[in-house]
């Protein structure tokens, strides 16, 4: 379900449903029905300042007592107005609370589906072990013979699957195969379980489906464990140094210009890494604590072998394990240099991997959190405390966000929109639908959108730093301390 | 009304043709308000009507639930209308019946 500006709005502490269009539509008419119930308490005001009494001892004329008449038909034909429009706007919220309940029942029996695929994927693994076991001396050799023919080729690896995926972006921008990597994120648990052969009902007891112990981030945690047994995925300590500090002449207003706060990592001309990885506002005002909007990168090298740069594919793996990856820690360091004490009020701002490490943070209890802000970030599974003010971004088609598993938090208000729906995707770019400049598109949509509950959260956000009189940015860069790569 | 705030001060012993001089006043004056209530409310109501959702709800939503939402929509619009011109009407017969009683009064 899509409304005109493609948003579908979801959570704000309700299962309800429905594009923006429909929601706004359902305030319209609950508006409409509150001003024709003034409108006929209006009525009986005017009617009571009249009495038949007066007009007959006046000798009133005839349309005197007509013009009384049609107040009382007036009245009538507004209340029978006013429940109309007051019916429609119930039955509408019912239909997106039905069109919610029915998603989670859907995404519930996709996510039991998959779960006992991969289950039984995973007791297959062993025996498609065994069976490729003969092949594996011939495999070795190749591997070895590619090492000395081209040394290094396994770091061009990760690079020729993007040249892949780039000339044919249709595959991952697709809400199909979003869905898909969706399922697969959350049933890994099972897999590893098969693999195992952990008891059926054990693993259904403990997994997503029964009690939760285990899930996508015992899973993120299995792979980074036994990816650092073979080199990749390990992650180290990190440090960060603030990089420039200046004044800002105002404070954001929106989520668009909150994206464009959030600093980028980019090569420059030599191919070397340039941009902050962290940025913090300080937002001062007399009478008031200081306040504090810390806005994170996202991922800035996909390679799996952990290197200098801390934004990698290996902090987005153990982030999502819940351990302490190198990139959260970064942040944690950027803002205890800027200032940030457990009581200074603090708001988040993250893309991509920069919003999963804001919603950890916001998770973790450490800060006072007021508000989040994340676009094209995994989170699903991650609980931010209801107190806070939550508006998350994703693309329907964009299979980052799903990397995050199923989503469990009904607080956080998520903003949803298929970024290429009914348009061409452009040419040699693996991933369009996860391009900040997408999502900034999005940002301006939700920006603009009716539903009270988004204008509600985004409201909530610009006010945490209004009023302001004194703002300092500082910028931040970190490193992998001791990196082998 | 004002016949009401007179009761207590002997109104009732006045004699009729001040007393009917006095209710001529009355609802002169309340027809006076009355008809700039209803003025004033189909202005209201004019303004509500377009407040009404078109009934389209976003270009996406298709389907039998869709049409019916319209139809609902548009029957809501018709009735506010109706409701409307009920209104305008007591307020034409309000100002109609304040005319002739301005003339009896001068």
């Amino acid at each position: 379900m899509s409304g005109d500006g493609g948003l579908t709005i979801s959570g704000g502490g309700s299962v309800q449903v429905a594009s923006d269009a429909l929601f706004t539509d359902a305030q319209s008419l609950e508006a409409v029905s509150e001003q024709l119930r003034r409108a006929v308490a209006e009525l009986s005001r005017i009617d009571a300042r009249l009495s038949i009494g007066l007009l007959q001892q006046a000798d009133a004329p005839v349309s005197a007592l007509d013009a009384e008449a049609q107040i009382h038909s007036a009245a009538r034909l507004l209340h029978a107005a006013g429940s109309r429009a007051s019916t429609i706007a119930a039955m509408l919220r019912l239909s997106a609370e039905g069109y919610g309940r029915a998603e989670r029942l859907g995404e519930r029996a996709v996510q039991e589906l998959a779960a006992r695929l991969g289950y039984g994927i995973g007791m297959l693994l062993p025996a498609l072990v065994a069976v490729m076991l003969p092949a594996l001396p011939a495999a070795v050799a190749g591997l070895a013979v590619a090492s000395l023919a081209s040394p290094g080729w396994h770091r061009r690896v990760p690079g020729a699957m993007g040249a892949w995926f780039a000339d044919n972006n249709r595959v991952l921008t697709n809400p199909g195969t979003v869905a898909l990597v969706r399922a697969s994120a959350m049933s890994i648990d099972d897999l590893i379980a098969g693999a195992f052969r952990v008891p059926p009902p054990l693993v259904q007891a403990l997994g997503d489906e029964g009690a939760g112990v285990v899930g996508l981030g015992t899973s993120a945690a299995f792979i980074a464990a036994t990816g650092s047994r073979v080199g990749i995925l390990a992650d180290g300590p990190v440090a960060a140094r603030p990089r420039v500090q200046r004044d800002v002449a105002a404070p954001p207003r929106g989520l668009a210009e909150r994206l464009d706060r959030i600093p980028q990592r980019v090569r420059d001309a030599e191919g070397r890494p340039a941009g902050a990885h962290v940025l913090v506002e300080r937002y001062s005002q007399a009478g008031r604590p200081d306040r504090f909007e810390v806005y994170i990168t996202g991922t800035a090298d996909f390679s799996p072998v952990a290197g200098a740069e801390p934004f990698d594919l290996t902090s987005g793996v153990t982030g999502m394990a819940g351990m302490p990856a190198a990139s959260i820690d970064a942040v944690r360091q950027a803002m205890a240099d800027s200032g940030v004490t457990a009581d200074s009020p603090v708001q988040f701002t993250g893309f991509s991997q920069g919003g999963l490490i804001a919603a950890q943070l916001a998770a973790s209890g450490d800060y006072n959190t007021a508000g989040v802000f994340t676009a094209g970030s995994p989170t699903g599974q991650i609980e931010i405390p209801a107190e806070a003010a939550v508006l998350e971004l994703e693309h329907s088609d964009d299979i980052v966000p799903a990397l995050g598993g199923a989503r469990t938090d009904l607080n956080a208000v998520l903003v949803e929109r298929e970024a290429f729906a009914g348009r061409e995707t452009p040419d040699g770019v693996a991933v369009p639908s996860h391009d900040r400049g997408e999502y900034r598109q999005t940002a301006l949509l939700a920006e603009r959108a009716g539903s009270e509950r988004v204008r509600g959260v985004v409201d909530r956000l610009d006010d945490f730093s209004a009023g302001a009189t004194s703002i300092v940015s500082t910028s931040y860069v970190a490193e992998r301390v001791g990196a082998g790569r | 009304m004002i016949l009401d705030s007179l009761a207590p001060l002997g109104a009732a012993a006045l004699p009729d043709a001040v007393q009917n001089r006095v209710a001529l006043l009355a609802a002169h004056a309340a027809l006076d308000a009355q008809a700039r209530a209803l003025a004033s409310l189909v202005r209201r109501l004019e303004a509500l009507a377009r407040a009404v959702p078109t009934g389209d709800a976003g270009s996406a939503w298709r389907g039998p639930a869709h049409t019916a939402y319209g139809a609902s929509v548009r029957e809501l619009g018709a009735r506010l209308a109706e409701a409307t011109a009920v209104v305008e009407a007591a307020q034409v017969h309000s100002t109609r019946a304040l005319s002739t009683i301005a003339a009896r009064v001068r």
